[in-house]
């Protein structure tokens, strides 16, 4: 029992943090609340759907080609959308809105309203601490552990991350040393979308895939960057396993429906007493 | 009594220090400058005593009440205004709006007589309407009071700054770098315009870079540098004073 | 300046007798479908004007929907555990909300505007659960049935249809009111430049509880209306999109004048009907509409007017007709 609820706070965490972490990046960096990045997860696992049972690829495959498309896809959006509400917070809020509605119906006319599943390639099970752990629920473990170590070391070592970091800080200062704040506003959107897509995928072997699958990841991701701070990477890590595992333990004593309230009103507490968050600047 | 008592006031913004043990006293009907390099805390002292920042410590007397910590709109219920060093307009408004607008204070209306216009509330919304014409005359902006603020020229715009605060119906104005960026003929007019202020009997502090103006009409001057007061005295006291020459790294270029 | 203000006067009251006149007469002509759709614009009206109210002094809540289900719960529970006649649940329902706004604005008073937008976000949140949850007073999922109607006796869909109406009307006047009140400009202030408003006197967070509890009221009393009229509410009738919708209104609308939002809801709830003819792209329809405007006409359709009106309009200046760029302000000396 105790195990199982580990497993599920884990993996609930785990892409809690995928989808945080993309959205908490493309609101620091580039001031824009994305409503829309539930959809991206959604087409994440739709796309993965269709590579799958359509052209007939390998789950591996077909993650890959749904992640790249999804980050293009994020590229784009920036580009075309985005871009001239760097800043401005309410039109760029109303915008990703518009988005997200105009995506949640591509997602119901390709896809149908029928939940479907994607087939994970890891099957059977494993016991661990005297308990029955499901293959799948470990690949999606594993795979978001490593993206996570991944992207902490890519915006704390690498120079594309410093970069990240400098827009993040003071756009204007950094334009001033040579950073293209356009490219980097467009790859982080398409880093960010990239992770939602992933979590989808991920996502979408334990639990179903339907169009408005994005809506509750988008609404834990909203509370997990409140908590942790807007800006912060690390903050939403950590406030997406405190998140995670809250959601896992109350929901299995009160339902989910009051361990999402519990949730929010930990968010609406944190807005008021703190609202840079645990880890967010002032 | 004296008008403005700012009683050793420090405020530090985390681990900068912006000011630092403070004194600054005004008494009525005075013009007094506050000079110091970029950076020296002329601002900070501004938003301290108009209540937009509390201070660390210290405390700030208006007219004998203390005023540490009230709320801006209080403090300008009692009588100080204050104009901003980067130009802050009701941009998307007209000239005449702004300062109809600004004359909440004297419009004393109260929320329901307002919008059921009442007759008590409309004979002073009436006569606030009447003052806030004055107000442009006085400023010299009837040629462009039905302009929208953020388009006008940008002496225009500092003059309406002023013209707002002085629709509060002040006893003490602080004005903050009222002529930056104007020309000689901007300069004069609002050098004018100042004069015309403190003949009412308004009490004016008056943070200026532009050194010519500030020897020209001041009363008395305080020098401030890294936070803290180094020099207060007549202007040509301050002129030949060491400590201020050498915080301005050499001769200011306009004093004469 | 006389002659221009009669000259504007004019312009509205034609196009408005007439547009009442059919508005009375619609029930009489049309499908009782038609009647049901008008109650709801009518209601979207009521909804989209409160929440331009906050919405112009720089905070833009999520959460306008929850004001509105917390008045249609206050005033069920009201009538249904109490016994209490309309007028008194209508009257508490309206209440309800407006402390409840008042409050949220009152505890938030020191979060900037991105994180106001997502204290309320998490007060819809909190207040959904809290309506599935306690079962024993809101029913839970399954809501509240039986409502008394407004009216006894009275309860048919042209009957309500004309309280529906009468209410509108005494809405968008009281918000025409506010507008033009001194108290409606220093909303618009406090909007353009939060600081100048403080230091001129204006007390802006007094100002904001006070419109956003002006707007709740409204919304509170919209729910009371729609719940007795509907005999049913559950928690699935006050949906998030609600919120968003309220919102898209009132940019595409435009909130520089108090008519912006009655046009974005109509517009947007006829697109919405019209849409459905479509089929399934209406959803695609609907968001391209409100990306194109938020793209090119950010101030709405009430901004595409004045911009208009600048153009073509004529100008007054206090000291005649001088044109601008006569040269630097002349020189005071006396």
């Amino acid at each position: 029992m105790t195990a199982q609820l580990i497993i599920n706070g884990l993996v609930l965490s785990l892409t809690i943090a995928l989808m945080s972490a993309g959205m908490t990046l493309i609101f620091g960096i580039l001031r824009v609340v994305n409503f829309a990045h539930g959809e991206f997860y959604m087409f994440g696992a739709v796309i993965a759907f269709f590579a799958m049972n359509r052209a007939g690829m390998g789950y591996v495959e077909a993650s890959i080609m749904a992640i790249a498309t999804v980050g293009l896809l994020g590229w784009v959006a920036n580009r075309l959308v985005f871009r001239r509400f760097h800043g401005k917070l309410i039109e760029g809020c109303i915008a990703a809105i518009a988005l997200s509605i105009g995506f949640q119906q591509v997602g119901w006319m390709i896809f149908g309203p029928h939940q479907q599943i994607l087939t994970s390639p890891l099957t059977g099970s494993v016991e661990i601490f005297g308990a029955i752990v499901t293959m799948d629920r470990l690949l999606i473990i594993g795979v978001a552990l490593v993206v996570i170590l991944g992207l902490a070391w890519f915006i704390n070592s690498t120079k594309m991350g410093k970069a990240m970091r400098a827009v993040q800080q003071d756009s204007e200062a950094a334009l001033t040393l040579g950073i293209s704040v356009n490219r980097v506003a467009g790859l982080t959107f398409g880093i960010a979308t990239a992770l939602a897509a992933l979590a989808g995928t991920l996502v979408g072997t334990v639990y179903t895939v339907y169009p408005t699958m994005g809506m509750l990841p988008l609404t834990f991701a909203f509370i997990v960057i409140i908590v942790g701070g807007m800006g912060s990477v690390m903050g939403a890590f950590i406030a997406a396993f405190i998140i995670g595992f809250q959601h896992s333990l109350t929901s299995t004593f009160w339902g989910p429906q009051f361990a999402l309230g519990l949730s929010l009103g930990l968010a609406m507490l944190m807005l008021i007493f703190r609202p840079r968050g645990l880890m967010g600047h002032a | 009594m004296a008008i403005l008592e700012v009683d050793k006031v420090t405020k530090r913004f985390g681990g900068l220090e912006a000011l630092r043990d403070v004194d600054l006293r005004l008494e009525s009907g005075e013009l007094v400058g506050l000079i110091g390099p970029n950076g020296a805390g002329k601002s900070t002292l501004f938003d301290v005593v108009s209540g937009v920042t509390r201070p660390t410590s210290g405390k700030v007397f208006f007219q004998g009440e203390d005023i540490t910590g009230m709320k801006p709109h209080r403090i300008a219920e009692k009588g100080l205004a204050r104009s901003f060093q980067a130009t802050r307009l009701f941009g998307n408004l007209s000239v005449l709006k702004n300062i109809q607008l600004a004359c909440h204070i004297p419009a004393r209306t109260n929320i329901a007589g307002d919008v059921f216009r009442l007759p008590s509330v409309r004979q002073r919304e009436s006569e606030a309407q009447q003052k806030a014409i004055d107000i442009v005359k006085l400023g010299g902006l009837e040629v462009v009071s039905d302009e929208l603020a953020k388009n006008l020229p940008h002496g225009y715009q500092r003059a309406l700054g002023v013209a707002i605060a002085l629709a509060v119906e002040p006893k003490l104005l602080c004005l903050d770098e009222p002529v930056t960026g104007m020309n000689a003929e901007e300069t004069r007019f609002m050098m004018g315009f100042i004069e015309k202020i403190r003949k009412e009997g308004i009490t004016i502090l008056l943070v200026e870079h532009h050194m010519k103006v500030v020897m020209d009409i001041c009363d008395r001057i305080t020098v401030l540098n890294f936070g803290r007061k180094i020099a207060e005295g007549k202007p040509d006291e301050i002129q030949g004073n060491k400590d201020v020459i050498e915080a301005y790294l050499g001769r200011p270029e306009d004093v004469t | 300046m006389l002659k221009i203000m009669n000259r504007r006067g004019l312009n509205w009251v034609i196009p408005t007798v007439i547009g009442g006149s059919l508005l009375l007469a619609l029930p009489w002509f049309g499908r009782a479908y038609y009647t049901h759709i008008f109650i709801l614009i009518f209601l979207n009206i009521i909804l989209a004007m409160g929440y331009r109210l906050l919405y112009v002094t720089g905070l833009v809540s999520f959460c306008h929907v929850t004001f509105y289900a917390i008045g249609a719960y206050t005033s069920a529970i009201l009538a249904m555990k109490l016994g209490l006649p309309f007028g008194i649940c209508f009257l508490g329902g309206g209440i309800a909300a407006a402390a409840a706004a008042a409050f949220l604005i009152l505890v938030t008073s020191k979060a900037r505007g991105a994180y106001f937008f997502l204290i309320s976000f998490s007060f819809l949140g909190v207040m959904n659960t809290v309506f599935m949850q306690w079962r024993s007073v809101t029913g839970g999922a399954s809501g509240i049935t039986s409502i008394p109607p407004i009216i006894s006796g009275f309860d048919t869909v042209v009957n309500n249809y004309y309280i529906f109406f009468a209410f509108t009307i005494l809405t968008i006047f009281i918000m025409y009111l506010l507008d033009r009140s001194r108290f409606g400009s220093e909303l618009m202030a406090i909007g353009e430049a939060e600081d100048l408003a403080e230091v001129i006197g204006i007390d802006v967070l007094r100002h904001r509880m006070v419109a956003a509890a002006i707007g709740a009221l409204f919304a509170g009393f919209a729910g009371s209306l729609f719940a007795h009229y509907e005999s049913f509410i559950a928690p699935t009738s006050f949906p998030m999109w609600t919120t968003i919708y309220i919102l898209s209104w009132c940019v595409i609308g435009g909130v520089r004048k108090f008519w912006g939002p009655i046009v974005g809801a109509v517009l947007m709830t006829a697109i919405s009907e019209y849409g459905r003819m479509m089929g399934a792209m209406h959803a695609i329809f609907y968001a391209a509409v409100l990306l194109a405007v938020i793209m090119a006409m950010p101030n709405g359709i009430v901004g595409l007017v004045d911009t208009l009106r600048t153009r073509f309009g004529r100008r007054q200046y206090l000291g005649g007709d001088t044109k601008l760029g006569a040269g630097p302000p002349p020189v005071v000396d006396e």
